[in-house]
């Protein structure tokens, strides 16, 4: 089916003792494909993306649940630089407006 | 997904891998990607922890001139494919927890932080002048 689609997927529990660590991960996948038939051709065409990244390991042992969360730190400082990058502009347009009105 | 293509098998057999591809592409973006074979490491067991993006794109055409007798078909195709893996962190399982170690990548975060020393110092650049003229 064509589209954005989000899933989260659980892989097979690793047993330490009497604990099961179980992996988690979410995936985020788009595919676009198209097909167009005639009597005596066919031509088609598509792309498929996918990005899975990991989310959390969860700990379960007797009487316990612990879910220890994946930070992608690399992504998280990126994320930070981008949004201070769009608000930089603007603060510095407040600012400038502000002392030219301040100087008039 | 199945879908009826009728008509020359040239076609069908085209449409039907058309179509496998993609669905071939879905169940490879599996959580196996993500998490790596745990290595063992006294009593502790390491599992690195990856994220991974995937991406396709094919294009493809299939003709058969039935006006001719004799077999006539033509078929032409192209694609292209990236897989990309980064390491995001080592999981330790040890005896007494988890405890899950961030890797950084020095030379993305120093490349992301000089464009955005860049930018502030562009930013900053044009603010002064405006101010100044």
């Amino acid at each position: 089916m064509n589209g954005l689609r989000r899933e989260t997927i659980q892989g097979q529990p690793l047993r330490v003792g009497d604990r099961e660590i179980v992996p988690e991960a979410e995936v985020w996948s788009f595919q676009a494909k198209q097909i167009g038939l005639t009597e005596n051709g066919a031509s088609g065409g598509g792309a498929w993306w996918s990005w899975s990244r990991p989310t959390a390991l969860i700990e379960r042992g007797p009487g316990m649940a612990r879910r220890v969360r994946i930070v992608d730190a690399n992504l998280q400082l990126e994320l930070i630089l981008i949004i201070a990058a769009i608000v930089l502009p603007l603060v510095l347009a407040i600012v400038t407006q502000w002392a030219n009105r301040s100087s008039d | 997904m199945s879908e009826q293509v009728p008509g020359n098998p040239l076609i069908e057999n085209s449409m039907n891998e058309f179509f496998a591809t993609f669905e071939r592409a879905q169940s490879s973006a599996s959580i196996d990607n993500v998490y790596g074979q745990p290595i063992t490491y006294g009593d502790s067991i390491i599992v690195p922890v990856a994220s991974v993006s995937q991406f396709f794109g094919i294009g493809m055409g299939v003709g058969a001139d039935q006006s001719v007798a004799g077999p006539n078909g033509g078929m032409g195709g192209g694609g292209t494919a990236r897989t990309k893996a980064r390491p995001v962190a080592l999981a330790e399982i040890m005896p007494e927890g988890v405890d899950v170690h961030p890797i950084i990548d020095e030379n993305r975060a120093l490349t992301a932080g000089l464009l955005f020393a860049a930018w502030a110092v562009f930013l900053a650049a044009r603010t002064l002048v405006k101010l100044f003229k």
